[in-house]
């Protein structure tokens, strides 16, 4: 239901976008453009079920960086063939990813505190083992994955990105995992006491967010086809935005993958459409923090308009219920 | 409900608040600048050279930069520039490797790519030719002959360097020791140590004191490093030997203005930012209009600058350094 505001939102960008530039409506460019935010995007596709779970990952971007800096060592230093080092970063990502669910689940740091903290040491451990030193050198094959393009237009990196999110959606609705995900965000306790596995869940969660980063870091690597430590500034708040924005509530419980990918979409529409009147960034940043603002005043509009026309019908039915009574759906 | 609706009005006119005019064709060739960084004020000398230059010539001119100068930063900001169909493309690029095909991509479609400052060394073929600085020999040859000029081409003097391994000063210095032996104007002039500061100014600061010390008969210390020449300066400026020993070195003017101004440093020298941008700038609108093509030793009429030659790996550079004094310092603020 929350994602109408955002596809609405979408569509007034489209348009506007249009009018901004003659050379904004062009598929190949906004695919293009999409493609380059492919790895945000799977931190954001994760991050939407952690935050659903009633928990935030903000490690997401210095682990990916972390994730990333790892597999360029074990590349460059103990010349792993690539198809290894993509295990290596998987693998990588599930362990940070782990990590973070023991301080999370273990410890009882509460998610904010904890992943601050590992925001701050992934991006520490990732200096210490590259320093200022820049890792390149990838095979051609790896990193022609980011311009390989599907049906001639759409390049894999989206494809990729798609592919997950309709995975991520199925595993949300239809299976006792997302189910599960769904009631910790709602009451953790309420979770607890139905017997649900609260801890084994929120543990898979922060693994997952975990594998997303490795996933994130090798799209990243075959994107630019070099490694330091300094990558991804600030990705894990263009990753929180996209999800927030696309309907899903910060205090968990409710939301939706489709509205996380719709959202990315929209961050790039925004982005695009400024970059052709040549905005610079830093003045891009009050439209989209205004943009995240107001998508999420009126994001439960449609509800409570329902709810409204609802309550009017039964006040007018004469069940003596008042208008707006009954407002909150 | 009101108030929701008012909120949906309020987006609405926001986005459109970007639309008030639209862009238009206006025939003229287009020209973008993109900086590393903003807030940087290096670039902002930059900046104004190529914007000069580009109204000079007729071109329309955008500057455009991202917000931090990490390695990808700049690849949005190219491809939207692509997409708005630029004649020419000028850079300065924060990565060497990672923006290498999204400039292939711009070449591939006709656009002209020209690194400014810094180049993509060893990928100098993702772009079509390089503006830079200075030429390692004259700024060598160039700092021997300003500290000669300082102390009457006669005595002892030090160099004060950043780090033992930093490759432009140490070709740098590997010059001046070279035009010293070589050229019998200098040859009166002795260079008694050279010293490493580590570019720290704390470091710096201690080894300049520490030459001071050792060498009572120094007629001058010469800093081929921003870091280290102010250093200098303050540490003959505590000692009181402005009289006697004379510093110089590459600086910037806002760093080196109290020295000049005191008259503890006389004259120091970098090369101008303003002329690179410039000639960058001209460079640029000459390839958007297609009146130029790049050869090893083409010759380029730049404007007010006048002539440059396109050298080797299709690199043009500015210029020798520019000196500055008390009497010229004040028109320059970098």
């Amino acid at each position: 239901m929350n994602q109408i505001v955002t596809v609405i939102l979408l569509i007034i960008a489209l348009a506007v976008g249009s009018q901004m530039s003659p050379y904004f409506l062009d598929a190949g460019y906004l695919l293009k453009k999409t493609s380059m935010e492919v790895p945000i995007a799977i931190m954001a596709i994760a991050l939407t079920f952690v935050i659903i779970g009633g928990h935030i990952d903000l490690s997401v971007a210095t682990g990916t960086v972390l994730v990333s800096v790892i597999a360029a060592r074990s590349f460059d230093e103990l010349h792993l063939p690539m198809a290894m080092v993509v295990v290596v970063a998987l693998s990588c990502g599930a362990l940070l990813g782990a990590f973070n669910g023991l301080l999370v689940v273990w410890l009882r740091i509460p998610s904010l505190v904890a992943t601050l903290g590992t925001l701050a040491l992934f991006r520490g451990l990732s200096k210490i083992l590259i320093e200022e030193r820049t890792i390149r050198g990838f095979p051609d094959w790896f990193l022609g994955l980011h311009q390989a393009k599907l049906l001639g237009t759409i390049p894999l990196p989206v494809i990729v990105m798609l592919g997950l999110a309709i995975i991520a959606a199925i595993v949300l609705r239809f299976t006792t995992f997302g189910r599960t995900v769904i009631a910790i965000g709602t009451s953790e306790p309420a979770a607890r006491y139905s017997a649900l596995p609260t801890a084994r869940t929120t543990m898979l969660l922060f693994v997952i967010s975990g594998v997303a980063m490795g996933v994130a870091a090798l799209a990243n690597i075959a994107q630019i086809g070099s490694v330091d430590y300094k990558g991804l500034p600030g990705g894990e708040l263009i990753a929180i935005t996209a999800v927030v924005l696309g309907g899903t509530s910060i205090f968990g419980g409710r939301g939706s993958v489709l509205g996380t990918v719709l959202a990315m979409f929209l961050l790039v529409v925004v982005r695009s459409a400024l970059g052709m009147r040549n905005v610079q960034v830093e003045n891009q940043l009050p439209i989209i923090g205004t943009l995240l603002i107001v998508a999420v005043a009126i994001a439960d509009l449609p509800a409570k308009l329902l709810a409204r026309l609802k309550a009017r019908r039964r006040n007018i039915e004469g069940t003596g219920t008042k208008p707006g009574a009954t407002i909150h759906a | 409900m009101l108030k929701q609706l008012l909120l949906v009005a309020i987006t609405a006119s926001f986005i459109a608040v970007g639309c008030g005019e639209s862009s238009t064709g206006s025939g003229k060739p287009k020209l973008v600048y993109i900086a590393k960084n903003t807030g940087n004020p290096y670039f902002d000398p930059l900046i104004q050279g190529f914007k000069d230059a580009a109204a000079e010539q007729g071109c329309e001119v955008v500057t455009v930069a991202p917000a931090t100068a990490d390695a990808t930063s700049q690849l949005p900001l190219i491809e939207d520039q692509i997409q708005q169909g630029v004649g020419a493309i000028a850079l300065s690029p924060n990565s060497t490797e990672a923006l290498n095909r999204v400039l292939d991509e711009a070449m591939a479609k006709g656009i002209a790519v020209i690194t400014v400052d810094s180049d993509l060394t060893n990928n100098e073929k993702s772009r079509t030719v390089a503006v830079k600085t200075a030429d390692p020999q004259s700024v060598g040859e160039g700092q021997i002959e300003l500290l000669g000029s300082l102390i009457g081409y006669s005595g002892k003097f030090a160099i004060l360097s950043a780090t033992t391994d930093a490759p432009n000063q140490n070709e740098w210095i590997g010059i001046m020791k070279k035009t010293l032996e070589t050229n019998p104007k200098y040859k009166n002039m002795q260079l008694v140590e050279t010293a490493y500061g580590n570019d720290e100014p704390q470091k710096s600061l201690t080894e300049a004191e520490a030459l001071l010390t050792k060498y009572p008969d120094l007629k001058g210390i010469v800093a081929p490093t921003t870091v280290g020449v102010a250093a200098a300066a303050q540490a003959v400026e505590t000692a009181k030997k402005a009289d006697t020993v004379f510093v110089t070195g590459l600086g910037t003017p806002n760093q080196m203005r109290r020295f000049i101004q005191n008259g503890t440093v006389k004259a120091f020298a970098l090369w101008s930012p303003y002329d690179e941008g410039y000639l960058a700038g001209q460079v640029a609108a000459q390839l958007a209009k297609k009146s130029l093509t790049i050869k090893s030793g083409t010759k380029i009429q730049a404007g007010k600058l006048g002539e440059r030659e396109v050298r080797e790996k299709s690199v043009i550079i500015t210029g020798p350094p520019t000196v500055f004094t008390k009497e010229n310092i004040d028109q320059f603020h970098f």
